[in-house]
């Protein structure tokens, strides 16, 4: 297979869901330990306001092999130089700085975008580089053929798209690495975010769970796959807890192929209480066998793509 | 001494006073001498329409006409922060009254200024900051 090559292009498929909780994860994680079986893989975890694929890979901190701060730029105004124009408050479209009555401007932090217009206008230089931490990405070796890439955004940072950017940046470079499939774990919902971190990717995977709520999140994110055209498949979770043949209407609607079912199965809470991937350590499971059937069609739709 | 009162359009002292300090559609502008009403001036609100930050827009705009006093309903904590800065008084938690009655009431000393708002103690404390309003309960 010629995909290792440096200059061949890892396949992308996103495992995406709509709203929390319906096991998007916890799919994305051991799909990854299933490819990475056969081909070098990289995991991204998008959801960069709540990262937990490494929790749930049970793979402690002190593995990780590479970490990068990521800051953002905010003015620093020096008050001897300032003349009080109001330039740069007039050129702020977040609307974060405030020309007092005295003394330079102030900074509104959270409302600042970093998008350094203020620095451009001023007429006197008075404005210097500062920086606000946002948040950190990460590189960690899940198993020999299986890297994670995530980052984590400080509490109380609500710009999680920024952070995302940085992040599709790192991706980028790291791929090149030689990977042959790259997982991507949206973040939940179906928001510019989640766009995002959809766009430019093979495929995606849409995990829901046959309930009002998981119908309704599959229609959303159903709507934001159409819009770019993106090759999709649906992925009931937890199918033995509902009504199913609701979610088939909604395939059928869509025109969106149904590729599997996972029954629930309570092993897979003991994985998570335990950090233990199920397809690591519960290989016998029905959620094992359900997400390694799905695996093998995958690997049929891709394998063309591969040659 | 200037009071700015965010008010319900076309704005002047028989508007009523618009809860929403950051996107009123006016403010009316009463400058006060010896207790006394001496001119009344209204003015757009340019930040009705921000996408975020209105508060601080607003308070700009208010700073540039020389207002000492805001009185109004609600305001976010970059608002509030912004007045403080600039040595604004606000007294929140007044509605429904036109401007005149809500300035006739500040000057007769029937409303209290308000102090440290319901959420928290200034921007980027915390997830959500920004977001939220302050209420507090009606002054009279
Ligand atoms: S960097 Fe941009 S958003 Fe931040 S204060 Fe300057 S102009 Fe405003
Ligand atoms: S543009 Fe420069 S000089 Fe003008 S107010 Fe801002 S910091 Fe001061």
């Amino acid at each position: 297979m010629a995909a290792g090559d440096a200059n061949s292009k890892p396949i992308q498929i996103a495992v995406t869901g709509g709203k929390g909780g319906t096991g998007k994860t916890t799919v994305a994680l051991n799909l990854s330990l299933l490819f990475s079986r056969d081909f070098k893989t990289l995991i991204l975890d998008y959801d960069v306001e709540n990262p937990n694929a490494l929790i749930l890979s049970g793979i402690e901190q002190d593995k990780i092999t590479f970490s990068r701060k990521v800051y953002q730029f905010i003015p620093v105004f020096k008050g001897d130089k300032c003349v009080r124009c109001g330039a740069c408050v007039n050129a702020c479209n977040s609307n974060a700085l405030l020309l007092p009555r005295e003394g330079p401007p102030t900074l509104f932090e959270n409302l600042c975008e970093g998008c350094r217009a203020c620095k451009l206008v001023c007429p006197t230089d008075a404005i210097e580089d500062g920086r606000k931490l946002i948040g950190e990405m990460h590189r960690v070796p899940l198993t020999d053929s299986l890297e994670l890439l995530y980052a984590e955004i400080v509490p109380g940072f609500e710009k999680s798209g920024y952070m995302a950017m940085h992040l599709r940046r790192l991706e980028k470079t790291v791929s090149r690495e030689g990977f042959e499939i790259l997982v991507v774990d949206t973040a939940p919902g179906a928001h510019c975010d989640v766009l995002r971190a959809l766009m430019g990717r093979n495929m995606a995977l849409l995990v829901t769970e046959p309930t009002p709520f998981g119908e309704h999140d599959l229609r959303l994110i159903i709507d934001l796959v159409k819009l770019i055209g993106l090759e999709s498949y649906i992925v009931i979770n937890r199918s033995n807890i509902g009504d199913t043949s609701r979610i088939y209407n909604i395939a059928d609607e869509s025109g969106i192929e149904v590729i599997g079912e996972i029954p629930f199965d309570e092993e897979v809470f003991k994985s998570h209480v335990h950090s233990k991937p199920m397809v690591l350590h519960y290989p016998d499971s029905s959620f094992t066998r359900a997400l390694t059937e799905i695996y093998g069609k995958l690997k049929k739709i891709i394998g063309d793509r591969l040659k | 001494m200037k009071i700015a009162v965010p008010s319900t359009p076309p704005g002047g002292l028989k508007a009523l006073v618009d809860p929403r300090v950051g996107r009123c559609q006016v403010f009316t502008i009463v400058e006060v001498e010896n207790g006394k009403i001496k001119d009344v001036k209204v003015v757009q609100n340019t930040a009705a329409y921000a996408f975020g930050g209105a508060g601080i827009q607003a308070v700009q705009l208010l700073i540039n006409h020389g207002v000492n006093v805001i009185i109004g309903g609600n305001i976010g904590p970059n608002a509030y922060m912004a007045m403080q800065q600039a040595g604004i008084q606000f007294i929140g938690g007044v509605m429904n009254i036109t401007v005149e009655e809500a300035v006739k009431l500040y000057l007769e000393g029937k409303l209290r200024p308000t102090g440290m708002p319901p959420w928290g103690p200034g921007p980027g404390m915390g997830r959500g900051m920004g977001r939220g309003y302050g209420r507090w309960g009606r002054q009279f």
